[in-house]
């Protein structure tokens, strides 16, 4: 019964991470759920220009505030820390044209990512509990493939590195 | 009885933490509205002119008169959503070409039904303008895997049919053209 107990206890680190990496919490960010209004990239007509076709967002600077667990700061570690985009986006009848770039504030790398990639944020120690820096979405579809609003959730995850 | 209680307390433990937290960053992007242009020669407010002269014409021969120059047409829908739109092209010639030279023509006018026109390209219908004000010219579905723009372009060549035979004299009329989306 006490190796039972032991297996039922590490579960959730194996449903967390299933490619070792674990999901990261940013509730702390003062903005959880942002609304923005698509444009549309290009102002012509032309089939033949994807631009004109692409539905673009962009969200300004937005605070993201990550908790990372205690394990990785106690001591400090050297971890790495992942944006993740979600293979299937709600709003998108087929998410192959989407893509999330991002500029960051320092702290974390910029960069760009489709559904189902994941690109490095962070790399390096982690000594405080709360990791924090400015993200600046870009945010790409076709706008064919629109069946309703997108909606978009980021996911972070971190290793140790 | 105690391995019992710490199976109780481990499964405790493990229902918490599979509480999902929240991975924030979620961003809902409603889409841009859709966008439908129509353009009959000149971009912007000009309003393109034909000529037809009958100068080297016997009038009301009944041989055609083309127009000074081809015009280029095009209606495009830029669409937001995967459900496909209806547009419609109509075009109204209901009101006749007035004389401006009364001088030799006076009051007289010369119908729409007189003028037609040839598409080069196929993708717009050629045709005789009816007289009636809601002249369907093209309807067809902005939509299915197409695309976000769905366009329909060509160049029309006007032609005066010159079977009625007109006093002399200078007449100007106006067609228009109308696209919806529905």
């Amino acid at each position: 019964m006490r190796r039972l107990a032991a297996f039922l206890c590490c579960l959730p680190w194996t449903i967390a991470g299933a490619n070792g990496a674990e999901r990261l919490s940013d509730s702390l960010s003062p903005v959880l759920r942002a609304q923005v209004n698509g444009a549309w990239e290009g102002a012509g007509f032309n089939p033949g220009d994807p631009r004109d076709g692409t539905v673009i967002a962009r969200t300004g600077p937005m605070q993201v505030r990550l908790a990372i667990p205690a394990r990785y700061t106690e001591p400090p570690q050297r971890v790495r820390i992942f944006l993740v985009v979600p293979l299937t986006i709600v709003g998108l009848q087929s998410a192959e044209s989407f893509e999330v770039s991002w500029a960051s504030g320092g702290l974390f790398l910029s960069g760009r990512a489709r559904p189902g990639q994941r690109a490095l944020l962070f790399e390096g120690t982690v000594e405080q509990p709360v990791l924090s820096d400015t993200i600046d979405f870009s945010i790409r579809a076709d706008g064919a493939q629109m069946i309703g609003a997108i909606e978009y959730e980021t996911i972070f995850e971190i290793e140790a590195n | 009885m105690l391995p019992k209680l710490n199976l109780r307390r481990s499964v405790l433990v493990l229902a918490l933490a599979a509480v999902p937290a929240a991975y924030a960053a979620h961003i809902v992007i409603t889409g841009p509205g859709p966008q439908l242009h129509i353009a009959i020669g000149s971009l912007g407010t000009t309003v393109d002119t034909v000529v037809f002269d009958l100068a080297a014409t016997n009038p009301g021969s009944g041989t055609p008169i083309a127009g000074s120059a081809p015009v280029r047409v095009e209606v495009a829908y830029k669409k937001q959503r995967a459900l496909p739109v209806i547009i419609l092209v109509t075009t109204d010639g209901s009101a006749a070409m007035t004389c401006t030279t009364p001088a030799s023509c006076g009051a007289t006018t010369i119908p729409m039904t007189q003028i037609s026109w040839t598409a080069s390209l196929g993708q717009w219908p050629s045709g005789t303008f009816s007289g009636g004000a809601n002249q369907l010219l093209l309807l067809f579905l902005a939509g299915g895997t197409s695309g976000a723009i769905t366009r329909r372009e060509d160049v029309l060549s006007y032609s005066y049919a010159n079977s009625t035979a007109y006093p002399a004299g200078i007449f100007q009329g106006r067609v228009t053209y109308t696209a919806v989306s529905f």
